[in-house]
């Protein structure tokens, strides 16, 4: 079949129909195609229309979501899985059902919930901010003024849309950056599986399974555009033939998987022209990249640099100029990162992909959640590692090698960071376009499509990934949603005129937005949080009297005995130390009303969902 | 089984697409000037960042549609990312001037591209 034929549309060799005779019910299935994705929208427009969710509990969003939710997510994903196993693929409606999921999996909680979810993208919206106001920098200020890519990016939009606060449109960072990725790994998979039945599934798999949460406005979802973006343009344009290293690892996975067929390529290389152009667009977007965020061009330069090793990458010196762009951003920050946060956590690869970056015993919802994503963690790898050992024994032992290093080169982080107890998190992030696309080779190694009773591979896989997605996403809803009155108090905390900037600001527990608005560098230094700072050991709260008051005043006051200081209650605050078991329960209700009884401490912020003291005696 | 790709977009749909991507960026420039509502004039100019200044580039490799959709908005972020970082940089902080710079190398930039691209199609069927 000539690549000019595969939009021509053709028999059905297994129904005998073809568009040409469509029979009534095979009109019926075309206008099934459409149906679904518009009874999706409709019922996600009522989910949205009717939820207003307050107070959450351990399962987050879970228990909130109408029957109507759930019943759009099913049949748009099982909808869509069919479709992708039909003889002729109907790429319009299948992105109408791709759209649909990323509506209801991405664009769900920005819809319902009256402020952009997460802390950390008000600290992301306070740089931008900076930047609109001060058209520059400062190095000296933190780490993100170092890597400013994404933050410019933002600002520059910011002002051209005169949008001057990215608060208005950061919650649709996810959505917006869960589209565009699909469209990448989309086109990704087709360039390397040469299957457009495959990018499809893929697509769908990786919409409905990308649990991470790392899209929302942040300079990572940034970063994975440009690096999908650059692996793209490889795949589709600067792929070559195996050399002498390629040539012998290819040869070590035919003895390894058992190969007895001949060697099968996926077709000729794709030939796009201007290859010297498509370089220097590479170098420009890794630059940019490699400005943009810290870990992420390291991930992009693990891979570029197997491909090239074994000759896959065309020309091989791209691998050494994206090495240096990479390198030589990073040598003038050097003496910053290695003072600040050190180098390499541990030359530990299990310690690094163990480490926790939360403390506290979960309760069981949460154990149960965190259960899921170890699975899904785990499945992911699984499948990738089946359909690369699959595709290789078809005979297509180079396609099967090019996989296997994209998918398994992100793992190598893992040598030498823990990424502040993300990194396993990291690992699947830039691994899952790659091991969806092994999943579609596990499926089906050759590429045809499963009909019949075979469906139920397609449909397990993708209602597993949703499942996890759902589960994980929602299920820590409690954990992310915030309030008008929290970004109130955040707001009130990072303003200068009215918080001193030698102030200290205490949490009784993590998950407050601390760091807000263009000056957000100047608000009150944060000390651990009560609850992460041994006061649980020493004073449980179990009781709480007037000296846990004391010995939170005398933490505020510091060593000088002269700190000025504000304690915050905030309802995301409350939900971590439930979830986590920080506090004994009802000890943080009963505590704040030892300190608003206090004289010493004085009530200047007050909302519903949060509240701020300062310390006054 | 072979292959099952999509084939590279024609010379005619590149060219209606870069025609688009033109119309699309004059009228998020024209809807800056006339100082339109944030609300109305955000969606355009969000389309023009990401579909105009890469397209010159994507515009001359021969891939299907949606890999030109998807490099064209990789490259257009990388074009502004690299110009909002000098400008940042540099402390020279005037997004109104490079935005309409950019957006008119972008559209005469696209014609270029396209009318280099319809010469080599004519040479090639002579």
């Amino acid at each position: 079949m000539t690549a000019t034929s595969a939009r021509v549309p053709r028999r059905d060799p297994r129904s005998g129909s073809g568009p040409a005779a469509a029979p009534p019910a095979a009109r019926g299935r075309e206008w099934g195609g459409w149906a679904v994705p518009a009874v999706g929208l409709l019922l996600w427009v009522a989910t949205i229309a009717t939820m207003h969710p307050g107070e959450l509990g351990p399962w987050g969003l879970l228990p909130q979501f109408p029957a109507e939710y759930w019943l759009a997510v099913v049949a748009v994903l099982l909808s869509a899985t069919v479709l992708t196993q039909r003889a002729r693929l109907r790429h319009l409606a299948l992105m109408a059902h791709t759209g649909v999921l990323v509506l209801l999996l991405y664009g769900t909680a920005p819809a319902i919930e009256p402020v952009p979810r997460g802390t950390w993208v008000y600290k992301h919206i306070g740089i931008v901010e900076y930047i609109e106001r001060y058209g520059s920098v400062d190095s000296r200020i933190d780490i993100y003024h170092r890597w400013p890519g994404f933050f410019s990016v933002a600002a520059f939009f910011s002002r051209l849309a005169d949008l001057p606060d990215p608060t208005s449109y950061a919650a649709w960072a996810e959505p917006f950056f869960a589209t565009i990725d699909a469209l990448l790994v989309w086109c990704c998979v087709q360039a390397v599986t040469r299957s457009m039945r495959n990018a499809w599934l893929a697509a769908l798999l990786f919409t409905a399974g990308n649990w991470i949460g790392q899209g929302y406005f942040s300079p990572q979802a940034f970063g994975y555009v440009l690096m999908l973006g650059v692996l793209l343009l490889v795949l589709v344009s600067l792929q070559g033939p195996s050399n002498q290293i390629g040539g012998w690892v290819e040869k070590r996975v035919r003895r390894i998987a058992r190969v007895r067929v001949p060697s099968r390529d996926e077709g000729p290389f794709p030939e796009t022209g201007h290859r010297l152009q498509v370089a220097g667009l590479v170098l420009l977007m890794d630059v940019v990249l490699a400005a943009s965020h810290q870990l992420t061009p390291y991930i992009l330069l693990l891979q570029l640099s197997a491909l090239a090793l074994a000759g896959y990458l065309r020309p091989w010196w791209l691998a050494i100029g994206a090495g240096v762009m990479t390198i030589g951003y990073l040598l003038p920050n050097l003496v910053y990162v290695v003072n600040t946060f050190g180098l390499l956590s541990a030359p530990d690869p299990l310690a690094n992909a163990t480490q926790k970056n939360v403390e506290g015993t979960p309760i069981l919802e949460a154990r149960l959640i965190t259960l899921i994503a170890g699975l899904s963690f785990l499945s992911v790898f699984v499948l990738a590692l089946i359909g690369v050992i699959r595709r290789a024994r078809a005979g297509y032992v180079r396609g099967a090698v090019v996989l296997a290093i994209l998918t398994f080169a992100s793992p190598g982080m893992l040598a030498g960071q823990s990424y502040g107890g993300e990194a396993r998190l990291r690992v699947m992030l830039y691994a899952l376009p790659w091991a969806c696309a092994g999943a579609c080779w596990a499926i089906s190694p050759t590429g045809v499509r499963r009909a019949g009773r075979a469906m139920w591979a397609p449909i397990a896989a993708a209602s597993w990934f949703a499942f996890a997605f759902v589960v994980f996403y929602f299920g820590h809803e409690d954990l992310s949603m915030l309030s008008p009155g929290e970004i109130g108090a955040a707001a009130f905390l990072s303003d200068p005129s009215k918080v001193q900037p030698d102030s200290v600001t205490v949490l009784m527990a993590p998950n407050f937005p601390d760091r807000y608005g263009p000056l957000y560098f100047r608000a009150g230094i944060g000390i651990p949080a009560l609850s992460y700072d041994r006061f649980g050991v020493e004073h449980p709260l179990l009781f709480p009297s007037a000296q846990d008051v004391d010995f939170v005043a005398t933490k505020i006051r510091g060593s000088s005995g002269k700190q000025n200081g504000y304690l915050v209650f905030s309802r995301g605050s409350e939900n971590w130390a439930r979830d986590y078991q920080l506090y004994p329960k009802y000890a943080l209700r009963a505590f704040e009303g030892e300190i608003a009884r206090s004289p010493r401490f004085r009530l200047v912020y007050d909302h519903t969902t949060a509240r701020v003291y300062e310390l006054v005696r | 089984m072979g292959p099952e790709v999509l084939p590279p977009v024609t010379a005619l749909h590149r060219s209606r697409l870069g025609t688009g991507v033109a119309a699309l960026g004059i009228l998020a420039v024209l809807l800056s000037a006339a100082a339109a509502p944030p609300a109305v004039r955000a969606p355009f100019v969000l389309l023009t960042m990401l579909l105009l200044p890469g397209f010159p580039l994507a515009a001359r490799l021969r891939v299907d549609l949606p890999t030109l959709i998807a490099i064209d908005i990789c490259a257009s972020l990388a074009i502004e990312g690299a110009l909002a970082l000098v400008m940042v940089d540099t402390s020279l902080w005037h997004p109104r001037v490079v935005g309409l710079a950019l957006a008119s190398f972008g559209v005469g930039g696209t014609f270029v591209t396209l009318t280099g691209i319809r010469h080599a199609e004519a040479r090639h069927l002579q």
